[in-house]
């Protein structure tokens, strides 16, 4: 056996931890010098490595580590609680906002069915003028080729071949304007008067576009000499 | 064929009682875990962290992670596998981004204002080998790092680790002798 296998026979051992060395590796590094003093090198770097890692595996452990854990576990418990009633309290508020968005729903339905029929805000005519009043349809006087060009890409566009246009409205935002339509008695400023003064040619295109009210005033509805 | 239950009008009641006990069963329970577990956490984290503040804070972190796992986990010996585990994880983690911050830090800190670094003539023999073989810890792999870890804290034999690791006899020997060969080349 020469020396540079016995010097690695020593280092396995010593990172296998075991103390005795095979006899052959042992009956060399009695002979031989430089392998003893090897083996001595390697044996206190081991010992100094073995009461290292003792020393950094085997540190104190502060006496609010427990505590504070015990602390962290109420805390969690607490907020387990807290998460559960809350929890419980968003199922209620979204069954009660279920019950109310179902019950106005049923209500605005029924409203529809009982309202009084007002027909169709825009409508065409062939150019003779009716008298609109006390009447929900609204004689606007426009050509049959007249196009209509809508300001809300939200609004469906109209199809070709309908004759009638209609604009969907609320029952109640019927109902005032067909009060607003009696009151008036120019029925050509009436179809447009929603939004702008009817075009003078025929032949212009008509916009529509959605109502916006900056300010609303609510008085008391005073009564006309005709109700 | 679907089946009714009638339900006790007081029911709710009992099964809130129950579910709060089961509550304070566990917590019972995971208290009993807590004396020997707590120290076994800690000390995983500061041998990786070697820094007590964030060592408890990494060591609290993971057992009310274990805590909230409990169910799962009511065997000891998977309780305090699974604690190793997420322990020793969680301590890298910490200790990964604690080193960013610290690389972010250092280059915007002006370098000649910080304090240079002590002589080795400063240092003691004993301190200087300790920071040397922490250095020299860090660089060897992780699974090596664990056993030897584990293996050097006190009161736990080669074939406990065996089983807090989940890894048979055999693998934990030969990591460790691994880890002790290539620490001491470190070192050497």
């Amino acid at each position: 056996m020469n020396c540079k296998q016995c010097q690695e026979k020593i280092l396995e051992s010593l990172a296998a931890g075991s103390a005795q060395l095979p006899r052959e590796e042992s009956d060399h590094q009695q002979t031989c010098p430089v392998c003893r003093k090897f083996r001595d090198a390697q044996d206190s770097l081991y010992r100094s490595m073995d009461a290292g890692l003792y020393s950094v595996a085997n540190q104190a452990v502060p006496p609010s580590l427990l505590p504070g854990i015990r602390a962290r576990l109420s805390q969690e418990q607490v907020a387990d609680r807290g998460w559960i009633s809350r929890w419980s309290f968003a199922v209620v508020t979204a069954v009660a906002l279920l019950a109310v968005s179902v019950g106005y729903v049923r209500h605005r339905s029924e409203n529809q069915l009982n309202s009084p029929e007002v027909g169709m805000v825009v409508s065409q005519s062939t150019g003779n003028s009716t008298p609109v009043a006390k009447t929900l349809r609204i004689p606007v006087n426009v050509s049959s080729d007249r196009k209509y060009k809508r300001a809300s890409p939200v609004a469906p566009p109209l199809a070709a071949s309908e004759t009638i246009p209609e604009v969907i409205v609320l029952p109640e935002e019927r109902q005032a304007f067909a009060r607003f339509v009696a009151e008036l008695p120019e029925e050509r400023e009436v179809a447009l008067a929603l939004t702008q003064p009817a075009p003078a040619r025929e032949d212009v295109p008509v916009e529509i576009a959605f109502l916006k009210i900056d300010s609303l005033a609510l008085r008391l509805l005073e009564g006309t000499p005709r109700e | 064929m679907q089946e009714l239950v009638l339900v006790q009008p007081g029911q709710s009641i009992e099964g809130a009682a129950t579910r709060e006990l089961e509550r304070a069963g566990a917590r019972a329970e995971f208290e009993d875990r807590l004396a020997e577990c707590g120290p076994l956490a800690y000390r995983i984290a500061q041998g990786v962290l070697r820094n007590a503040a964030d060592a408890e804070d990494v060591a609290q972190e993971a057992l009310l992670k274990a805590f909230r796992s409990f169910h799962r986990l009511r065997d000891p010996q998977k309780f305090r596998a699974w604690l190793v585990r997420i322990t020793f994880r969680m301590a890298l983690d910490r200790r990964r981004s604690a080193k960013r911050r610290e690389n972010r830090e250092t280059q915007w800190a002006m370098p000649e204002l910080r304090p240079s670094p002590p002589t080795a003539e400063a240092l003691a023999a004993s301190r200087e080998f300790q920071i040397r073989l922490e250095r020299a810890m860090d660089e060897l792999p992780e699974k090596l790092r664990l056993v030897l870890l584990l293996a050097a804290m006190h009161g736990y034999t080669l074939d406990e680790v065996s089983t807090m690791l989940a890894v048979p006899l055999g693998t934990v020997k030969s990591r460790l002798f691994l880890a002790r060969k290539q620490l001491a080349e470190k070192l050497r």
